[in-house]
């Protein structure tokens, strides 16, 4: 087997780290980087935590200030202990009750992870993309890779019990990534032997294209007079190719951003859950920061099981996630095992909203250009109905934050939020999936 | 109801005389009172309306001739209706304008097709010799509302074309393996059986698992897993890489009941899950023959189409624990063997688990084996999938059936069963043998052999400059130091991304040139791949081909087992499947709805045709048939006993059922997953059967649901539609939902209801089913009735439709007017021949339309 045209897919999959179903395609996604644009671009990550939080609204609950939702008072959303971080940001984030997938409502519990991002239906025949696919369809091509899939897993996962958020245009799912090294690698490594395999592989397709622009020439004057309109489109996106394939030798000769590796924990494994979510959301962070990519979406915690469903256990919290979501918050006023958990995720994801608020851009922060949406498609035991969703940051989006809403007499589908959300990334949208409107009153600025 | 038969419009037509460039006075003493600047009802103005036909007023003259034929306008409270011959008059004046109009302005046709992702597809498997299907991988072809052909517009883009050579690179890996380095093979051989089953390596070794059972010698080489009806045995792929063809080789005896009593054929299913815990999905059925002795069935495949859910390694070492065990499990696949036949006088098997994986069937274990063998104590072990999923009563307690069922019923027992990955027929494998000089690619011969590949690839004779070209390729192939097997697939990727290949097209003008065009067509027309050596040869003659080779030739490829990608092909897109496949059964309605019965739906529907083209039966059969073409699942969807089996077989309609209205597949595509949908399914009907597609609401339609909402929640869909039936929908809907209306006796799923369920935000309640409805004139009841009807009273319209596309799949577009002199041409032929569809494809493909498409 040799290198140039035999690209074995394993080896890509897990190699490749990001997460690329079509080597070819989504190569040929990738554009030669722009000018240093004065308008810093929109970014999107989406968060996906299984299982549920440990939530109340009671204000009468003895485990009240464990609550994964916040408090109200005067008007301002007060975060209890497990989400205590966004205190600091409350100005900038948005809380939603209320919402779910209606197709999935019924679905089991356990299964409602794979359609978090689309709401399709796994057992329906018609699947849909994810939004943050959809997204990379449109401006995927401005940067080096369309997207980021990742997971603390990695993989596919099983049917129901999906370990990747992201789902291709034909609905079907994008494995997931989870190899620290292999990210970096292929986003920041300018190792020369790296590139070397990719680059023959471009000069292969160039050559292709050539020989087959060729062709379509001697078919033309064949066909003589005969005017072929077909013939033209087929030109046409031979010549999309060429110009993709161009794009793309032009990154593999754009050196890629230098970025300090040392504060980061590639090596780190499911056994320092916190090093290694940190280090992903190091990657990520820099992935935005760098313009290596506008889209990532991040499974933290699967419904499938397996060695990351027992990280309470590492973290001394004990159990495992699965079974403290059965618990639920309980009535311990100090906290039960869940809301330990969910305050374990909120501090890793509010130590990089704070690096992302503090870093400078042109018009703002990075927080304020970056849409960042965390969630969970259970919410008490189990139920798949009224999802606790949490937005933070993209001021620059045009968002309107501070609040948190109760939606539940609206009866809209969630996809009504991803409509708003993709118009927001400067995604034209109008429909999606089964969304029957949008958002826009709740969290656009008016 | 002056209707006007829509075919005697045509008859007798002479061009028109003069055109007139004043208003006409047709217009002025019957339409323009609702039609002028002022009403311009439906949004449509006659008062402006002039001949002739140009590029402007085509689509109002189009509409204008529709509703005419129809009799639809003026409407019926219109005092000043024309006529019947007045119309006939007018008629005959504008026609041929409209028609001369469609000819001119198509100018010559583009002498390029695209092969549909189907026809690429089903190519790249039949030139490489792969077995995958890689047409759902590339980005959708169009769909025409009213199920015609629009392969004449499908066009091509980037993004299509980077899809498109993405797999053509892994088809081309698939096919050209390195020949000189064997990859590690995966093989599972018969006696490697129960060191398949998880158990075995689970906590103890292979030699300590095996004293606990204390096992005798014969299970180390003989393996033996009695498979009665109704029953599956799995086994473990410790495999998973993710790509390469696969081959499935099982050897069975089929052996009478153990009691006493006749052996009988036997039907298997082998399935591949997906990744651990996804659903099973089909690798292929084989029926075991009555027959003494081992027989042994192949089947084949690739695993790209069974993707793994994990890419981790596969450990091979006995794991720690059960825990650990279970997550190893994750990283395999599951090769399962279902007996289908069916099971009498014991309880069926439940399904089990919500994703259905496997159907219902009691799982035969290796522990059951030994358990039975030995007498050992069972309570060790415990299915994965817990006790209830294989035997009926729970907790792992219960005797498992199996021999008690071989008793009295013919089973078969397993001998071997070998799984094999990557497969290669014969190594090397076929397609770069035919590279080869001896044991290995010659530099030296490669040109030579390309041209040959080129030659069917692009399904000509080469000439002297493509041969040049070829050369070139592998010239400047080899010329970047490329070693002999890299350059022959880039090669073979040239050669296949080649617009000589990705379309049909005009190759010339001489009668060799058009013989190579035509027997191109043929083979995508009945093939949906490409020409064979037979018809090339056959097209390598300096005459035209004569009509009568051409319709051996018709004979000779339906009697191919490639003619069924044909059947699939037409009927998804006369039937709907893409509508089909959008609708999502609404579960709160329809509680034991199984989403994996789509799939069998969609195969009866097929099956039904094929049945009819395979046994020349008159397709009279689509409107009315005393028989069906079913399967097991199907079967009982539809509430038949005693069938059994994957395989569509005939079986007499049961009450109520029997042609093509009352198969699921259309009731279920034409609803909204919730209720029938008697419009869409008169819109169906009439494309479909009657051929008079009924024309595009205007603009700004209001919907249904405007209405206000004690109305929504008290109607029936009658009343609904009658309220919607006002003013400039009635018009149209007069004459669409009458159709849907007699149909509502079934529902979203196909099955018949005396009530309409309807969920609102509050509560359930019921409606009753109204079903009667008057159709020209003529009252209608219910389903039964309609199917009278059709037979009886629409049989030409139905031959007229039914003619149209047929033909409209042949030639890849959509009729006009000026197709319609040849379609009443065939369809006559069509008629005279008891509507037999075979004599139908003979007629269209020596007509001047087929002939005269690229």
């Amino acid at each position: 087997m040799n290198e140039s045209t035999q690209l074995n897919r394993r080896h890509f999959l897990r190699g490749a780290g990001v997460a690329l179903t079509l080597p070819w395609l989504e190569s040929l996604n990738a554009a030669a980087p722009a000018a240093k644009d004065a308008v810093p671009p929109k970014r999107f990550l989406a968060l996906y935590v299984g299982h549920g939080f440990a939530i109340t609204l009671a204000d009468d609950h003895p485990a009240r200030d464990w609550s994964w939702y916040p408090r109200v008072v005067d008007g301002k959303m007060q975060f209890g202990k497990s989400m205590a971080g966004f205190n600091e940001f409350t100005d900038q984030t948005t809380v939603l009750y209320g919402l779910e997938h209606p197709r999935v409502i019924r679905a089991n519990g356990h299964g409602t992870a794979d359609s978090f991002l689309t709401g399709s239906n796994i057992g329906d025949a018609v699947k849909y993309p994810s939004i943050d696919q959809v997204a990379a369809g449109v401006h995927g091509k401005k940067t080096r890779y369309p997207s980021l899939v990742l997971g603390n897993e990695g993989g596919l996962g099983t049917k129901g019990t999906s370990r990747t958020l992201s789902y291709n245009q034909f609905g079907r799912p994008i494995p997931s990534t989870n190899n620290l090294l292999a990210l970096y690698d292929n986003m920041f490594n300018s190792d020369p032997k790296l590139q070397r395999g990719n680059k023959r592989q471009l000069a292969t397709g160039r050559r292709l294209v050539d020989r087959v622009l060729e062709s379509h020439k001697d078919l033309k004057r064949r066909l003589g007079r005969a005017d072929s309109e077909k013939l033209e489109h087929y030109l046409h996106s031979i010549r999309d190719v060429e110009k993709d394939i161009e794009r793309m030798q032009s990154w593999s000769d754009t050196p890629k951003p230098k970025v300090d590796a040392k504060q980061l924990a590639l090596e780190a494994t499911v056994k320092e859950p916190a090093a290694f979510i940190r280090t992903m959301y190091n990657l990520i962070y820099l992935a935005f920061q760098t313009d290596t990519t506008r889209y990532a979406t991040y499974m933290l915690q699967s419904m499938g099981g397996g060695a990351w469903d027992n990280i309470p256990q590492t973290l001394g919290i004990g159990g495992n996630h699965h079974g403290l979501a059965h618990a639920g918050i309980g009535r311990n006023p100090v906290g039960g095992g869940l809301a330990k958990y969910d305050q374990f995720q909120g501090q890793l994801l509010t130590e990089f909203i704070q690096k992302l608020a503090a870093t400078p851009e042109a018009n703002g922060s990075l927080l304020d250009n970056t849409l960042i949406y965390y969630g969970c498609s259970n919410s008490n035991t189990h139920n798949n109905s009224n999802y606790p969703l949490l937005l933070c940051g993209g001021k620059n989006l045009g968002l309107k934050h501070g609040e948190f809403h109760m939606l539940n007499d609206r009866k809209v589908p969630l996809n009504n939020l991803y409509v708003t959300m993709l118009n927001a990334l400067s995604v034209p949208t109008e429909k999606f999936s089964d969304s029957t409107g949008a958002l826009d009153d709740v969290l656009l600025k008016g | 109801m002056n209707r006007i038969p829509i075919q005697l419009v045509w008859f007798g037509l002479s061009l028109a005389g003069t055109l007139m460039a004043k208003p006409l006075a047709f217009f002025e003493a019957h339409c323009v009172k609702c039609h002028n600047v002022e009403k311009a009802k439906g949004m449509v103005r006659l008062d402006t309306l002039r001949l002739p036909v140009v590029a402007e007023n085509y689509e109002t003259w189009r509409e204008v001739v529709h509703q005419l034929q129809r009799g639809d306008m003026p409407p019926e409270e219109v005092e000043q209706r024309p006529k019947a011959d007045a119309r006939r008059a007018f008629l005959e004046k504008v026609l041929p304008a409209l028609t001369r109009h469609e000819t001119d302005a198509r100018g010559p046709a583009d002498p390029l097709m695209r092969l549909s992702n189907n026809q690429l597809a089903h190519s790249l498997q039949d030139l490489l010799g792969v077995s995958r299907h890689v047409a759902d991988s590339l980005i959708e072809d169009p769909v025409d509302k009213h199920g015609y052909s629009l392969q004449e517009e499908f066009a091509i883009s980037g993004g299509y074309l980077a899809l498109y050579l993405e797999q053509l690179r892994l088809a081309i890996a698939d096919a050209t393996p390195d020949p000189a380095v064997q990859e590690n093979m995966y093989r599972l051989t018969g006696s490697d059986w129960e060191k398949q089953h998880y158990l075995t390596s689970w906590g103890m070794s292979e030699r300590s698992r095996r004293n606990l059972y204390n096992g005798p010698k014969w299970l180390e080489d003989k393996f033996e897993i009695p498979l009665p009806p109704k029953h599956e045995y799995r086994m473990y792929l410790k495999d998973n890489r993710p790509e390469g063809e696969f081959r499935i080789r099982i050897t069975v005896r089929n052996e009478p009941p153990t009691d006493a009593g006749k052996a009988a054929p036997q039907e298997l299913s082998l399935y591949l899950d997906e990744g651990f815990m996804r659903p099973y999905k089909r690798v292929g059925n084989l029926t075991v023959p009555v027959k003494k002795g081992p027989q042994t069935f192949e089947l084949f495949g690739n695993v790209r189409d069974w993707v793994g859910v994990s890419l981790e390694p596969i450990e091979r070492g006995p794991a720690k624990n059960k825990k650990e065990m279970r997550q190893r499990l994750k990283t395999w696949r599951i090769l399962s063997i279902q007996n289908n036949n069916a099971l009498v006088g014991f309880p069926q098997p439940r399904a089990f688990g919500e994703a259905d994986r496997s159907g219902e069937v009691y799982l035969v274990r290796p522990d059951d084996i030994w358990i039975d063998a030995f007498g050992e104590q069972r309570g060790l072990i415990r299915s994965y999938l817990g006790p209830a999923a294989a035997h009926p009563g729970g907790k792992g307690k219960t005797k498992s059936i199996f021999r008690d069922v071989m008793k009295n019923h013919g089973h078969v027992v397993v001998e071997q069963v070998e799984f094999e990955l990557p497969y290669h027929a014969s190594w090397p494998p076929p397609l770069l043998q035919s590279f080869m000089a001896g044991d290995q690619l010659e530099r030296k011969v490669l040109p030579e052999k390309l041209r040959a590949f080129a030659a069917r690839a692009w399904r000509r004779p080469l000439d002297k400059d493509m041969a040049a070209y070829l050369d070139g390729v592998l010239a400047e192939e080899f010329a970047t130091g490329a070693t002999e097997l890299e350059v022959l697939r880039n090669a073979l990727a040239v050669v296949l991304s080649d617009p000589k290949f990705m379309y049909l097209a005009r190759m010339g003008v001489d009668a060799r040139a058009r013989n190579h065009e035509l027997v191109s067509r043929l083979a995508f027309f009945l093939w949906n791949g490409p020409p064979d050596g037979k018809l090339l040869a056959l097209a390598d003659q300096t005459k035209p081909i004569a009509d009568s080779s051409l319709v051996r030739e018709v004979d000779r490829l339906l009697a191919d087992p490639r003619a069924e990608r044909f059947v699939a092909d037409f009927t998804a897109k006369w039937i709907g499947f893409s509508v089909f496949d959008q609708i999502a059964i609404d579960p709160n309605y329809y509680r034991n709805w199984r989403p994996t019965t789509k799939a069998a739906l969609k195969d009866e529907s097929v099956a039904f045709i094929s049945e009819l083209l395979r046994n020349d039966l008159s397709c009279l059969n689509v409107l009315d048939s005393n028989f069906v073409v079913v399967n097991e699942r199907v079967a009982k969807h539809y509430g038949m006993a005693d069938v059994a089996g994957q395989k569509f077989a005939r079986q007499p309609a049961p009450a109520g059922r029997g042609g093509v209205l009352t198969q699921a597949a259309v009731l279920l595509a034409y609803s909204n997953g919730q209720d029938a949908h008697a419009v869409n399914r008169g819109v169906w009907l009439r494309a479909r059967l009657l051929g008079d597609p009924p024309s595009e609401p205007p603009p700004d339609v209001p919907a249904l649901a405007d209405l206000p909402a004690e109305q929504v929640d008290t109607f029936s869909i009658k009343q609904k539609l009658e309220a919607h039936r006002v003013g400039t929908c009635y018009d149209c809907h007069k004459d669409i939902d009458p159709w849907g209306i007699t149909m509502e006796g079934f529902d979203a799923i196909g099955l018949p209801r005396e009530r309409i369920l309807s969920i609102g935000a509050k509560r359930r309640q019921f409606h009753p089913v109204v079903k009667s409805a008057e159709i020209s004139g003529q009252s209608i009841n219910g389903m039964a009735a309609l199917k009278k009807y059709l037979r009886t009273e629409r049989a030409d319209d139905f031959a007229y439709a039914f003619t149209g596309h047929v033909l409209s799949h042949a030639i890849g577009r959509p009729l006009t007017y000026r197709d319609n002199a040849e379609l009443l041409r065939l369809k006559k032929i069509f008629q005279a021949d008891n509507h037999k569809m075979r004599t139908l494809i003979k007629a269209v493909v020596t007509s001047k339309l087929f002939k005269d498409t690229p």
